[in-house]
């Protein structure tokens, strides 16, 4: 009996091994098809697939909002539309994956999602030690703070002038560390409350629990536009106290597919500079401008081909979504804010929005 | 036998086959979860994500909203700030919890109809309703109070509003840890008391009222302790003291062969005590092979330990209690603790002050000069005090004023660890108290500096955040309903044989109660309780969805700003895990001293 009992943990003892061995080895075969499926581009993923996966916000007015009938439109989703449009020819072919800042990077590292356009500020921290890189930026942004008129804050108001106060926020932005700092450099001691929507702090400045909120000052813009407030709620300081370029990440060292999403923001951005149009793009003379031909592959030497893209990926694009301009002005100019005077007009304008050329 | 064995070639014994399959168990174990560990490490390098504790050391730069501190400088600071904060909800929970689940317990086994069907009906709206929902109801409901308003400004006896709740609270004042300590002690002391009677009335057999005598000394000296008599407490922060300075010269190396002595002694006196029971009658000195694999293990155990001390993993261990800052800004080493203990216990309050943290390596300063004595009048920032504050560990010497915080006369002079200490400015809190450990008062609203916000005062009663009240009412109301079920079924499991026993011994109802029903009652009740407390532990993490700075919402926090998401995951993993074997091990500690003393 004791004999058997020995031989059969002996028995056991190597079939554990065995499998210990077997598991491992598994788990390499494993990271290996990992390996071949890692292989496999992300643009071969994405178009075996037949759709997009792209990471929005949960909700972030004039970059992301959901209709009553489930539809998605804002900034950032017709960015996703954009890129879905020159892959697939087709810009509906897109699924939308709502994210929360404080999941967004690990859903993209997770494979979870293709490309993340979702208000995204790009750091030196989240391009190096979180494995993700950045395209080019949509939206120049800086962060700025929100409070009632009624409670003596104006316009002009400044850090300072927080001294003691509840702020609210939310939770795994760049927002609560600029804050910190910001606060901490003219001598405030704030009370900081992070949530994890920002539709929460706005409901609990409302309520009153917290004296203000803060974020990107286009959020700002957008949530006092949505309550109807534009006189009651002040937005200060008048020099935003961070930069925040908003635009497109992606994972690193994925050098083909950030090439097909630098440029198709490039392309809205060159077809704005050229003045093409959703209305003119048909009857564009293209001859006159070699670029834009290039780019929208009406005559030789496109270079779509060769990002694996179809040559007339990015007239899809301009066809389909429109370009830099239009798609500001669709989204954004209803809340109040435009390109004349601020970071986000034409370099020729005085601007930063800038494309490289196509050539 | 024994000759038989011998002959026997190793491969064919089965004492070596029994515990070489064990090994070779063991080692297959170890290598699984190893290879699984490699793995991951491997994955996450191929996501541009390198596994790293070196965030634990660097500062994260963001505010916390609540707890011990609000602007922490690492990583592993913000992490204790969340332990506390979680720990804070969980401790006080669990005492309310059961209060409130006995008392609705029992109140669902009264014969009152209203009582009665008005506990059931809470039980069963709350049993189901989802534990999420009703945290969202709480916080909601407080919401919906009005902000802070100019009129409101003032002195409360509670007041509601969407920054919080406040109500009247004692608050410590400096030398409220002296009298903590000393009402332990004479509880101690009053417990003693009351076995002693005890055991002088089983002895002599006359009447010595052991509960009298304990409870009459216990508030005698509560109120000697309350007018003063606490001070000779001061003893141990005094001891305190002199270890901490003691301790504070020791090298790391000491610790180093501290730990190995102790595993070698340990290891010595059980292998000796396994030899003396072999050299028994009964064993007659006779070793099977079994005996000296044991005594092989022993050894080898003892030898993997002064390794290990001897390894990067002991000295890190040994650098870390000598006090080092060295691993991730930590300063909880031995010195420190006495340290602490000496200023939070400290027997001449008059002579001594805490600097805060910010004062880098500053600890700790002596008062060289006292400018207001006890009696003058001071106003808010006058100079009170000079005094020399010291580098911990070398002889850093920066002379400091000390300011008046507060305007008025000063009875008694104490200095705590201020509340807002700036370096640059150099300006501390001096606490000007009557002395009274501690002090009830009422909440006051007051003005945000010069702007037009309200807000509670600190110090002033107690004013709980949204998100504190509404975690701490949920997990509280919500495992009192589940502990009101354990006192009905614990009180019913008692069978009614045994009160109509008591009763016909000529027990009164409260006797009855006290020494027949609840200790059976309690047998049963200890161990579905204990895995309520679990529960109520583990739902604090909900404290996420309402902004409660609890472990996890500062664990996210962090691993948002640096990317560290596995050990995050892992510190959550093993916090929960010691918090929720801790409280099982109280719980059994007091199951087995309930159990029926067997004879």
């Amino acid at each position: 009996m004791n004999k058997k009992a020995i031989v059969f943990l002996l028995v056991f003892a190597m079939v554990i091994v065995a499998c210990g061995d077997t598991t491992d080895e598994a788990a390499v075969e494993a990271t290996e098809e990992e390996h071949d499926h890692e292989g496999e581009s992300t643009l071969e993923q994405v178009q075996e697939r037949g759709f997009l996966k792209c990471g929005v916000s949960t909700g972030a007015t004039g970059f992301t909002e959901v209709g009553d009938d489930g539809s998605y439109s804002g900034f950032d989703v017709d960015y996703c539309y954009a890129v879905a449009a020159a892959i697939f020819g087709d810009y509906s072919k897109v699924e939308f994956k709502q994210l929360t800042a404080a999941e967004r990077f690990t859903a993209l590292s997770a494979g979870e999602v293709d490309v993340l356009i979702r208000n995204t500020t790009w750091t030196q921290s989240r391009d190096t030690e979180l494995g993700n890189d950045f395209g080019p930026t949509t939206y120049f942004d800086g962060q700025q703070l929100m409070g009632r008129v009624s409670d003596g804050l104006s316009s002009s108001s400044t850090l300072a002038d927080i001294d003691g106060l509840r702020v609210c926020t939310n939770a795994g932005t760049t927002t609560e560390k600029n804050i910190t700092e910001g606060a901490g450099l003219v001598g405030a001691t704030i009370e900081l409350v992070t949530v994890e929507a920002f539709s929460e702090a706005i409901d609990k400045f409302i309520a009153g629990e917290c004296d203000i909120v803060t974020t990107d000052g286009s959020g700002l813009v957008g949530r006092r536009a949505v309550n109807d407030a534009l006189n009651d709620w002040a937005i200060f300081p008048q020099s935003p106290i961070s930069k925040e370029p908003l635009g497109p990440t992606y994972r690193s060292n994925d050098s083909q597919w950030a090439d097909i999403i630098n440029w198709t923001v490039y392309a809205t951005i060159i077809a704005d500079e050229y003045g093409v149009t959703r209305a003119n793009i048909d009857s564009f003379d293209y001859d006159a401008a070699p670029e834009m031909g290039r780019l929208f592959g009406k005559n030789d030497g496109e270079l779509q081909t060769k990002m694996g893209l179809s040559a007339d990926a990015y007239y899809n694009v301009v066809k389909q979504i429109g370009n830099y301009d239009e798609i500001f002005s669709r989204n954004l100019n209803p809340l109040g804010l435009y390109r004349e005077g601020g970071a986000n007009a034409r370099w020729t304008e005085g601007g930063l929005v800038y494309a490289p050329p196509a050539r | 036998m024994k000759n038989a064995l011998k002959t026997l070639s190793f491969f064919r014994n089965v004492v070596f086959l029994k515990w070489a399959s064990q090994i070779v168990f063991l080692v297959g174990l170890l290598y699984i979860i190893w290879s699984y560990i490699q793995n991951a490490v491997i994955n996450l390098e191929q996501t541009n994500i390198a596994f790293s504790w070196g965030w634990l050391g660097e500062t994260p730069g963001v505010s916390i909203a609540e707890g011990m501190y609000t602007l922490p400088n690492s990583g592993r600071q913000m992490i204790q700030v969340g332990m506390l904060n979680m720990l804070r909800v969980t401790v006080t929970g669990i005492f309310a919890a059961t209060f409130l689940g006995t008392f609705l317990g029992i109140a669902r086994l009264s014969k009152n109809y209203i009582v009665e069907k008005t506990s059931t009906g809470l039980l069963e709206v709350v049993r189901n309703v989802p534990l999420l929902v009703q945290i969202f109801f709480f916080q909601a409901f407080v919401l919906t109070f009005p902000r802070l308003e100019v009129f409101d400004v003032g002195t409360y006896y509670l007041h509601v509003s969407a920054k919080g709740i406040a109500f009247p609270w004692l608050n410590r004042q400096p030398t409220a840890y002296l009298f903590w300590v000393y009402l332990l002690a004479i509880f101690i002391l009053a417990n003693k008391i009351y076995k002693w009677r005890v055991q002088i009335l089983e002895r002599e057999g006359r009447e010595t009222r052991p509960f009298l005598w304990s409870v009459g000394i216990f508030f005698g000296l509560l109120v000697a302790g309350w007018y003063g008599g606490y001070r000779v407490m001061g003893v141990i922060g005094f001891l305190a003291g002199y270890i901490s300075t003691g301790v504070d010269l020791l090298p790391a190396i000491f610790y180093q062969i501290l730990f190995s002595s102790i595993a070698v002694f340990i290891g010595y006196r059980s292998t000796k005590k396994f030899i003396d029971s072999k050299k028994s009658e009964e064993a007659q000195g006779i070793y099977s092979d079994d005996d000296y694999f044991k005594i092989i293990l022993n050894v080898i155990v003892v030898l993997l330990v002064v390794v290990l001390m001897f390894s990067s993993v002991g000295l890190g261990l040994s650098n870390f209690l000598v006090g080092d800052e060295i691993v991730f800004k930590a300063d909880w080493g031995v010195p420190q603790f006495f340290d602490g203990v000496n200023n939070k216990l400290y027997w001449n309050p008059e002579a001594k002050i805490v600097l805060d943290a910010q004062l880098d390596g500053m600890k700790r300063a002596d008062i060289i000069d006292w400018i207001a004595v006890p009696g003058t009048e001071v106003t808010k920032g006058d100079v009170i005090a000079r005094a020399t504050a010291k580098d911990l560990k070398g002889d850093l010497n920066q002379e400091i004023s000390i300011y008046a915080k507060y305007t008025g006369v000063i009875e008694e002079v104490f200095v705590s660890q201020g509340d807002t200490i700036k370096i640059n400015e150099k300006t501390y809190d001096i606490r000007v108290t009557d002395s009274k450990p501690l002090e009830l008062s009422r909440p006051k609203i007051e003005q945000i500096g010069t702007t037009k916000f309200k807000r509670y005062a600190d110090g002033f009663g107690k004013s709980l955040s949204v998100g504190y009240f509404a975690i701490w009412l949920g997990v509280v109301l919500y495992t009192a309903i589940f502990i009101s079920e354990v006192v009905r079924a614990g009180i019913m499991a008692v069978s009614k044989g045994q009160s109509e026993a008591g009763l016909s011994l000529g027990l009164g109802r409260g006797a009855l109660l006290r020494l027949i029903v609840l200790p059976q009652a309690i047998r049963v009740m200890l161990p579905p309780m204990g895995n309520q407390y679990l529960n109520l532990a583990k739902n604090t993490s909900l404290g996420i969805a309402v902004a409660y700075p609890e472990i996890v919402a500062v664990g996210q926090t962090l691993y948002n700003q640096e990317g560290q998401t596995l050990p995050v995951f892992l510190i959550w993993m093993a916090f929960y895990s010691t918090v929720s074997l801790t409280i099982s091990t109280i719980i059994n500690y007091y199951n087995r001293k309930m159990k029926i003393v067997e004879r």
